[in-house]
């Protein structure tokens, strides 16, 4: 569908295609609104492009300090289901039906899927701690969502809250550990003020739409 | 007559860091911290958080996340510009104050502007008034020069929204630029 050319207005020629250029162009040359809306645009580009000055900041030195000071997150231990355990299970192709209870029913786990995935949570704030499951987060933290799985998949993070159950994120993943949200991880809160307990459930499910399973944890928010 | 080196590019430098050269992250932290923080200040307004928030993402980075699938220019602010808004959530207002912008001459020379295009101040007085997420957009995409495409990725937006909100935010500084017209 061609655009509107009107939606090209303001838009540098290098994110235009020849056809959407053309178009603007065309409009430019007949309409001396859209001519001085494009100079408003390209006037703000000049006066943005202009940087202010600002400080040095902490020097590389401390930036790579502080980040390899942080203490290593490990998987907490939750009970019953551990990654090594759960590692195991896929080792040795083990066939367990765990009954797993979240909020919005039940759910099975391991039930003949040699598949397995784990949720854990991490809170940031000032700094970075782990969260056990049933952990409480502080005033002003949000919290970082890891998921490991052992086969690439579909993953859908819901929360339930007491509003009902909001989907958090929907993503494909490849095997191993990765912070939801992948390259850009994910701050979460909960949109609204109230705090309470929430419970967070991870499902993965085959590409193809075949079997899911499942993991979840525990919130406490202030 | 030696040829000039060339600087190394983001690319390069991201790998190098990858295979255990920090002096190429000091490169490239010399390189970015200065666009970053001009960002960070302008989307929280206070030099100090903006201060924290850029360091707080470079950190992140470096947190064996440091595995750009774009260019590095796209990763830094995909991060950064989700830690200004996770903060401005949290703090629930917004920054005021925009002190350490000390005004410089800016003369476009493109004609047919309205002249509150042209004063800077105005223009970074007006930014303020703009939903959190419009002038996020507007400054990735007119303050550091990311292709509309990038901007969508970092904002997790798609490229038609992208242009949606850069000319709603235009239309609305214009407004605001226009009202304010001595």
């Amino acid at each position: 569908m061609t655009p509107d050319p009107r939606d090209l207005i303001g838009l540098r020629d290098d994110d235009l295609d020849p056809s959407e250029q053309a178009a603007l162009e065309a409009l430019l040359a007949r309409d001396p609104a859209a001519r001085t809306e494009h100079a408003d645009a390209r006037a703000l580009e000049e006066v943005l492009g202009a940087m202010p000055p600002v400080s040095a900041g902490p020097s590389a030195a401390e930036i790579l300090q502080r980040a390899r000071s942080k203490p290593p997150i490990e998987p907490p231990a939750r009970s019953g289901w551990g990654w090594a355990a759960g590692l195991l299970a896929v080792a040795a192709a083990a066939v367990v039906a765990v009954g797993l209870s979240t909020g919005d029913g039940t759910r099975t786990r391991g039930s003949g899927v040699d598949a397995d995935v784990a949720l854990r949570a991490v809170a940031e704030g000032r700094g970075v701690r782990e969260l056990s499951d049933g952990g409480a987060l502080s005033q002003g933290e949000a919290v970082v969502f890891h998921v490991q799985t052992t086969r690439a998949g579909s993953l859908t993070l819901v929360e339930h809250g007491p509003a009902g159950a909001k989907e958090v994120l929907r993503w494909h993943a490849d095997a191993g550990s990765a912070a939801l949200g992948g390259n850009t991880p994910l701050a979460w809160t909960p949109d609204d003020a109230a705090g309470g307990q929430r419970r967070y459930v991870v499902e993965w499910c085959e590409d193809e739409g075949g079997t899911c399973v499942s993991d979840s944890l525990v919130l406490h928010w202030p | 007559m030696m040829p000039a080196t060339a600087p190394a590019s983001d690319a390069d430098l991201v790998l190098a860091f990858q295979n255990g050269d920090d002096s190429a992250f000091a490169e490239l932290y010399a390189r970015w911290r200065p666009r970053a923080t001009a960002y960070a200040v302008r989307m929280v307004g206070s030099p100090e958080e903006a201060e924290e928030l850029v360091t707080e993402a470079f950190v992140t980075l470096v947190e064996g996340r440091f595995a750009p699938t774009g260019s590095f220019r796209s990763y830094l602010f995909t991060v950064l510009q989700r830690k200004c808004l996770d903060h401005l959530r949290r703090r629930g207002t917004r920054g005021k104050v925009l002190p350490l912008l000390a005004p410089e001459p800016v003369e476009p020379d493109l004609e047919g502007a309205i002249d509150g295009f042209r004063d800077r101040r105005r223009v970074e007085a007006a930014l303020q008034s703009l939903p959190d997420e419009h002038r996020s957009v507007v400054l990735l995409y007119y303050a550091h020069g990311l292709a509309s495409r990038e901007v969508a990725e970092a904002t997790g937006l798609s490229d038609q929204q992208v242009r949606s909100k850069l000319s709603y935010a235009r239309k609305t500084l214009k407004t605001l630029l226009e009202r304010e017209d001595p």
